[in-house]
């Protein structure tokens, strides 16, 4: 085997390991998008990796690239018969669609096909950047420290368990490292090794890296000592800035919206814990009336209904499809006498002898046992989640509502400011359905300068109007203000309208064959709206910013006969939901001792912060001001001391150290009497001659003790002080 | 220490002859002490002859002078024995060498087999003649001068008999105002004839004994191996200066310390030296030369650079 050889066998090695390493990065990034084909993305970087390995010119290797990507990107988009034609006229076809969005900036539009296409693209500049840090510098430090810290934020803040992937990173990084400190070792000593001294270095590396590797996979792991940082840091950050205004209130589901409004602290106490197939909107109750302050609903006294064998506690879509029947299994943390359900839910059930009863007016569900209220641990949510169709939706003209039926989804308090009616004209004037009416309303949040805070948030003055208030003063609110807006708005175009009061689809924290499992905390109480649309039945809007919950729309119109908009909403509607809310899974998992600490410092996390940033910043501040004060704490010490040769030498030398400070160093090649005579010039007086001459009798005279020790400590003394800047 | 006292009042007396040349006449002093020799570099004229024998008054000691011609042969320097029919013998009659302050006056306008009868005096402290070696008196003291290189008819002395030579110093034309007073002097009687001597030969011979004794601190010899190691690692010197060298230095610097009253050595009395030492012990890079830096010049760079020790070798 000749030289030529072990060198690529050595850098083929090395590529390898990076090409595992990659793999690392792939693997939470397709688990978590759902992208799959991971085995096609690893074979197109190992590609990338090989072509250069043997010395493949950049007019084959570039080619067989694209070729690649051309049949990856088919392969897994395209559907139909697979041949070479339709698959460059799929390619090309999608490239000109997605370049024109490309460039006039509408990322949010661009299709799943280009998308792995611009992922090829990212994964060749990625390969081509570790082979120029491989080839050039023989580094793989950044890279392999990039990858671990990506795999921990994933494993701590996302689904993504890394659990068995950090010790194959483990492995293969210290492989990585090992390998390219040989290389460059060799390099070092121009010396190429042959394929003894290759495997007499490798082997021994491959061998203790993988049983290391092993053992500590085999090795017990204690649970960690401190509980999990994340709730934490994240209830901290939130917590930042609250205190502007009134005492911030603490979210989470409350009975009375008589008065909304007000900042809010985050709480991440979980209320329950979900496991549906998708993420979706938990529904409680609706409320009709706006007072200008807040909700109540109409009738103080509601009628009470039984749920279930013929009555779905949902009214059933009236046009549209469904996704069909599904169940949800809850298990609720907090006590709440009532349940929290789906969209499309249809019955409950509980434990033996419950009964769900339904409030004709809220649309509440409310389980008894043995004819009086009761809080259920968990049951079961049987629920079909509606599409609604597009069809009838654009069907909604105003004058196919029910006159009369709908009045109290049309009040208003009387007081509402006029400017607010003529908002709602402008916003849905061009409208000619409820549908687009609401859709209307729904957007106008999103483009007119409103801000979603929980925190600094301005309450209405006395006799203002809330809506009023938010829509033209303050325009920053959290999800009351949006939903409250927004039915107000609706109402004021003649669109029935409620405000729906719940929780969002929390955050996933795990999946299992059951489905995906949510955990919702308090943090993630939410208010929506509901509208009604003729033909089609009570449908949900999200006018929040930054939320994703509006119902599911059934496109069963002809794709030519689609607007624009409506396009884009499919495209949006189809994208995977993204949690917005953070949860805290169980905070309180310590026990003891720790539980406590942990208490002690959440609840003084402020005092204890402010400390810290006090000490560090008194720290910073002595360490810059130290030639203000160091001399003269050193001067005090000398005092105690006693001058004898070693103490007087450590003196000397102090005292040349703050003469460098204060801008004047000694040079190498200048003796000690020229410095002195140099420090005298400059402070006058002749301190630093008498001080090195008697420093000269030690260190070059070899003598003992100190000649007038008096004036010599009275010339340290006085330099020392001269040099307080 | 009455004895340096008595050594400046030497300096004090040379330089009432040689004025403004205070340095020149400490340097004959080190070198007197140090039991070497002094090289000047100079043009005629200056006083050389007034100085070494202003120095020889003050130490009450035996003055000779050789003046250096081409046709000089060794037995005029060294001495010749001569038959004496009444005694039946040859009798030595010794040369001028035999003196214990010898001023050779332009010492490389001799042929090399001159040069080196001298040479050898100053190495052995003793000469042969007809196979008998005859000491030279205690204290020798030889101060030569010789005409810049570029003169003609000038025999250069290799470098290996240079470094016999403890210090080669150029003397320089008086500043100014010291040749105004030069000038006055000259109107009046010649100083050099009221000198009086300060120390006998004795004091001379015991002193010189004193001042071998001053401590040299291993921190000190270190700075002097650093310097001399400097010079042998210089791009523009092709030869360095020998172990020899690095001895040398250090005589001078003890003698310099007594002189000043010190019984140890300083980094500064080595500084003070080097370029004294050093010069002419080296041999420069051709190209060096041609840019008309001189040897001094380059053993002062490297005494800028070179990093003097400032805590006791071996403390922490």
């Amino acid at each position: 085997m000749n030289q030529k050889s072990v060198d690529r066998l050595f850098l083929g090695l090395i590529y390898v390991l990076v090409v595992l390493l990659i793999r690392e990065w792939l693997l939470p990034i397709i688990e978590l998008t759902g992208a799959g084909h991971l085995a096609l993305f690893v074979i197109f970087v190992g590609l990338c990796f090989a072509f250069p390995l043997f010395g493949v010119p950049w007019w084959i290797s570039g080619p067989v690239k694209v070729v690649y990507a051309v049949w990856f990107v088919a392969h897994a988009h395209m559907d139909g018969p697979l041949t070479p034609v339709s698959s460059v006229m799929f390619f090309m076809g999608d490239l000109l669609q997605n370049a024109g969005l490309l460039v006039t900036g509408e990322l949010g539009r661009i299709t799943d096909p280009f998308r792995t296409v611009l992922f090829l693209a990212l994964l060749w500049m990625a390969s081509y950047l570790i082979q120029y840090w491989i080839n050039l510098k023989m580094s793989v430090l950044i890279f392999y420290g990039m990858t671990v810290v990506f795999i921990t934020v994933l494993d701590t803040f996302s689904p993504y368990s890394a659990d068995e992937a950090i010790i194959r990173i483990l492995v293969v990084g210290f492989l990585l490292l090992g390998l390219t400190f040989l290389a460059k070792l060799a390099d070092r000593q121009k010396k190429r090794p042959g394929l003894p001294a290759f495997l007499l270095m490798t082997i021994p590396l491959l061998v203790l890296v993988t049983a290391a590797g092993a053992v500590s996979q085999f090795l017990p792991k204690s649970e960690p000592a401190w509980p999990d940082p994340v709730p934490f840091i994240k209830s901290f950050a939130e917590g930042a800035g609250d205190r502007l205004g009134r005492d911030a209130g603490k979210i989470g589901y409350g009975e009375d919206d008589s008065m909304l409004g007000g900042p809010f602290v985050g709480d991440n106490t979980v209320v329950f814990e979900a496991t549906a197939q998708r993420g979706q909107y938990w529904k409680v109750e609706t409320k009709d009336t706006y007072t200008s302050r807040g909700w109540i609903h109409s009738s103080e006294e509601q009628e009470l209904l039984p749920v279930g064998e013929g009555r779905p506690i949902d009214e059933p879509l009236l046009a549209g499809t469904t996704r069909g029947e599904d169940t949800a299994n809850l298990s609720m943390q907090l006590d709440f006498e009532f349940i929290v359900r789906p969209y499309g839910a249809i019955s409950s059930s509980g434990p033996e002898g419950t009964e769900f009863l339904q409030e004709a007016g809220t649309g509440k569900v409310i389980p008894f046992v043995n004819n009086a209220p009761a809080v259920l641990d968990a049951y079961i949510v049987t629920y079909d989640e509606p599409a609604y169709s597009l069809t009838a939706l654009r069907n909604t003209a105003p004058d196919t509502l029910p006159q009369g039926e709908f009045d109290q989804y049309l009040q208003l308090p009387d007081g509402l400011p006029q400017r607010v009616h003529d908002l709602a004209l402008e916003i849905t004037g061009r409208e000619e359905t409820l549908y687009g009416k609401a859709r209307a309303v729904e957007q106008y949040f999103r483009q007119n300068g409103f801000v979603y805070d929980q925190a600094n948030v301005a309450s209405p003055g006395t006799g203002e109007d809330f809506t009023d208030h938010f829509l033209f003063e303050s325009k920053r609110g959290y999800c009351d203000h949006f939903s409250t807006s927004m039915v107000v708005l609706l109402r004021s175009a003649g669109v029935p309208a409620r405000w729906v009061k719940g929780f969002n689809e929390g955050e996933e924290i795990g999946r299992s064959d059951a489905g995906r499992q949510f955990e919702v905390t308090n943090n993630n109480a939410h208010s929506w709206v509901e509208a009604y649309m003729p033909g089609v039945g009570w449908m949900p809007f999200e006018p929040t910013i930054g939320f994703d919950g509006a119902g599911g729309i059934d496109y069963d119109l002809d794709l030519d006969e689609m607007t624009e908009q409506e396009t884009q909403e499919m495209e949006e509607s189809a994208k995977p939901e993204e949690p917005e809310e953070e949860e805290e899974p169980a905070a309180a998992k310590g026990d003891g001792f720790w539980k406590s600490l942990g208490d002690l410092i959440s609840e003084n996390s402020r005092a204890i912060y402010t400390v810290l940033a006090l000490l560090a910043a008194a720290a910073i501040a002595a360490f810059l001001l130290r030639d203000k004060w160091l001399p003269r704490v050193m001067v005090a010490r000398f005092r105690k001391r006693s001058l004898d040769r070693e103490g007087f030498e450590r003196a000397y030398a102090r005292l040349l150290g703050r003469l460098r400070r204060y801008g004047l160093p000694k040079e190498d090649g200048k003796t000690l009497s020229a410095y002195a005579r140099e420090v005298d010039a400059h402070f006058g007086g002749t301190d630093m001659m008498r001080l090195t001459e008697a420093y000269e009798a030690i260190v070059y005279g070899g003598r003992d003790a100190i000649r007038e020790e008096r004036a010599v400590r009275e010339s340290w003394e006085n330099l020392i002080n001269r040099t307080i800047g | 220490m009455e004895e340096h006292r008595k050594l400046l009042k030497v300096i004090e007396n040379i330089e009432q002859v040689m004025i403004g040349k205070r340095e020149v006449a400490e340097l004959s002093v080190v070198a007197l002490l140090a039991g070497g020799h002094v090289l000047l570099e100079d043009v005629p004229g200056v006083g050389k002859t007034m100085m070494v024998r202003a120095l020889a008054r003050s130490v009450g000691a035996d003055f000779k002078r050789i003046q250096f011609t081409p046709d000089l042969l060794p037995s005029d320097v060294i001495g010749v024995s001569i038959y004496n029919p009444k005694e039946m013998e040859f009798q030595f009659r010794p040369g001028p060498i035999m003196g214990n302050i010898v001023l050779a006056d332009e010492i490389n306008r001799t042929s090399p087999k001159t040069q080196s009868a001298l040479l050898e005096g100053m190495e052995e402290a003793s000469v042969t003649v007809d196979g008998r070696t005859l000491a030279l008196p205690d204290p020798f003291f030889v101060m030569a001068t010789q005409n810049p290189i570029e003169h003609e008819g000038t025999y250069p002395l290799p470098e290996a008999q240079l470094d016999r030579f403890l210090l080669k110093v150029k003397m320089g034309y008086p500043g100014r105002e010291d040749e105004v007073e030069v000038l006055r002097r000259a109107e009046k009687q010649p100083p050099i004839n009221r000198i009086e001597p300060v120390i006998s030969l004795e004091e001379l011979r015991d002193i010189r004994i004193r001042a071998a004794e001053v401590a040299v601190d291993d921190t000190v010899k270190g700075y002097i191996v650093d310097l001399s190691e400097n010079t042998r690692k210089s791009p523009d010197i092709r030869l360095g200066v020998s172990p020899r060298g690095s001895i040398a230095l250090m005589r001078a610097g003890r003698a310099l310390a007594f002189l000043k009253g010190r019984d140890y050595v300083l980094p500064d009395d080595i500084q003070h030296l080097a370029p004294y030492v050093f010069s002419h012990r080296m041999i420069l890079q051709p190209e060096v030369r041609y840019e008309g830096i001189d040897a001094e010049e380059l053993v002062e760079r490297i005494v800028t650079r070179t990093k003097v020790p400032v805590r006791r070798a071996g403390a922490r």
